[in-house]
């Protein structure tokens, strides 16, 4: 079937099978590679992609689902080649180690900043406890997500 | 390899002449979190994929004359924060609260929940607490109520007939102050932790602290939900601010004891449902009603490596 969706705010209109995953979609058709296929059942959270703002595991969702919607992955994060606050922070907080499940925790954490502006520490757990780390230990994952959290509520304070 | 066809209706009426098009081998997705994952696994592709998500009207959680109605396409995520549940079927929301990770809350359905019939499904064990039955539509159009409990088959896995599908689900909310609860322990992975999950409604006295009545619903340790009503009797007369009544512990202990004797997880199991039963009580006691996000921590623990 026809599927038309935004993809990282293009437009995209492609043929895909009906019972496609969402990632293989974005993947293989797209070339789109951020989103990563770790356990492909929903468990590791390394396909975390965003549809319609809400983050989503692209390992189990129909590609389908993606019609006339939404669809953000790692690769629309970055602006004209700048990365955006939360892929800086990570990097400034050693919150990468291998990488291979940061474009899910962005992506988690992206969701999670434009629901709730100012988590709390266990709010950022719950929102990540969907995205394994095999690397970091997740305590330099947290705390990026929260400087960039009381960097941003500040300055829109400041407004 | 055919080709697998894509309908998604929007009204009833394209569901209906949808379901009318079902042979044994097509399938219909709801959240997709278990459908999807089973095709990947299985490499089947169906002759035919009913997609649930585009349809209008089924997402909602009601309160009307004395019952509470929760369309089939909730969601976990709509679900645990739903202001009706909050103070009409807390344990429902908890439950929800607990399913898998935010991203599986996000399109885990309720009525995929039910029709995956999985002897785990936490959903389900808060509404067979709940004494909740399912509406289900077929290719005819015919709508039928009946008891959640009629959808699983008696070996495990669901009875549902292809060309049916859930509508809604709904529970009474009866005149008594109400008060429900859920509780679980493990994780699901891919090393498969042992699970065990309940859900406990309780109507109370006058009073508003004394169980007049009480139902217990147990989950994976038989093939499907079961209510295990003659345990909860053990709480009737209780003050809800006083201890966990022995009686009820002990009672859900010798439930595993029954069902699962000498199996690998007896040992385990038997020692967790206490645990549970003392946080169910405890969920009851501290107001059934408050918000899902202020229970009590979590037992379970994150799961271990890929
Ligand atoms: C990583 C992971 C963690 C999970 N954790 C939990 C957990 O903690 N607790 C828990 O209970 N479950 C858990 N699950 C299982 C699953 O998420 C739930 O059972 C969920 O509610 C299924 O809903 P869905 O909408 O995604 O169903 P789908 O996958 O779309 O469908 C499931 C089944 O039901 C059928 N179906 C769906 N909707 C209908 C309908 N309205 N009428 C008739 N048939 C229908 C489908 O054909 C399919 O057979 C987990 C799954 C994964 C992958
Ligand atoms: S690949 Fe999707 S959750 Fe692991
Ligand atoms: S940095 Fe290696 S898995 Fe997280």
């Amino acid at each position: 079937m026809r599927l038309n969706a935004t993809v990282n705010g293009d437009p995209v209109s492609i043929e895909v099978a009906a019972d496609a995953r969402l990632l293989d979609v974005l993947r293989e058709t797209l070339g789109l590679h951020g989103a990563k296929e770790g356990c492909a059942a929903g468990e590791c959270g390394a396909c975390t992609v965003l549809l319609d703002g809400l983050a989503v595991n692209a390992c189990l969702v129909p590609a389908t689902r993606a019609q006339n919607r939404d669809v953000r992955t790692v690769e629309g994060l970055a602006r004209n080649g700048v990365l955006d606050a939360l892929q800086r922070q990570f990097v400034a907080s050693g919150a990468i180690q291998c990488g291979y499940c940061t474009p899910g925790m962005l992506m988690s954490a992206t969701a999670l900043l434009a629901r709730v502006p100012r988590p709390t520490r266990a709010e950022i757990a719950a929102a990540i406890a969907g995205n394994l780390c095999r690397c970091t230990g997740y305590a330099a994952i947290i705390d990026a997500i929260e400087t960039v959290a009381t960097h941003q509520s500040a300055s829109h304070g400041a407004d | 390899m055919a080709q697998t066809e894509w309908l998604a209706p929007r009204d009833p009426d394209e569901l209906v002449a949808a379901l009318r098009r079902m042979t044994g081998a097509s399938r219909i997705v709801a959240g997709g979190s278990d459908l999807m994952l089973g095709l990947h696994a299985s490499g089947f592709h169906p002759d035919l994929l009913i997609d649930l998500s585009r349809l209008d009207g089924f997402a909602h959680v009601r309160h009307v004359d004395g019952r509470v109605r929760v369309g089939a396409l909730s969601t976990c995520a709509q679900l645990q924060d739903d202001s009706v549940l909050a103070t009409h079927g807390h344990g429902l929301a908890q439950a929800a609260a607990r399913v898998g990770s935010a991203q599986i809350r996000n399109v885990a359905t309720l009525g995929g929940n039910v029709a995956n019939a999985s002897p785990c499904a936490d959903l389900v064990t808060a509404l067979v607490a709940l004494d909740a039955s399912a509406t289900v539509i077929d290719g005819l159009g015919r709508t039928r109520e009946r008891p959640i409990a009629d959808l699983f088959a008696p070996g495990g896995g669901s009875a549902l007939p292809p060309g049916e599908a859930i509508v809604e689900c709904s529970f009474a909310q009866g005149h008594a102050d109400r008060r429900s609860a859920f509780a679980k322990l493990g994780v699901r992975s891919s090393v498969a932790v042992s699970r065990l999950n309940a859900a406990l409604v309780v109507d109370l006295d006058r009073d508003g602290a004394t169980v007049r009545s009480a139902r217990l619903a147990v989950g994976s340790i038989a093939s499907a939900a079961f209510r295990a009503d003659a345990v909860a009797a053990a709480l009737i007369g209780a003050r809800i601010d006083a201890a966990c009544p022995e009686g009820f512990t002990h009672g859900c202990m010798r439930l595993v004891d029954e069902r699962i004797p000498g199996r690998p997880s007896w040992a385990y199991k038997r020692l967790a449902v206490r645990g549970l039963a003392e946080d169910l009580w405890g969920v009851i006691g501290a107001s059934g009603t408050r918000p899902v996000g202020k229970d009590p921590a979590p037992r379970s623990n994150r799961p271990q490596g890929w």
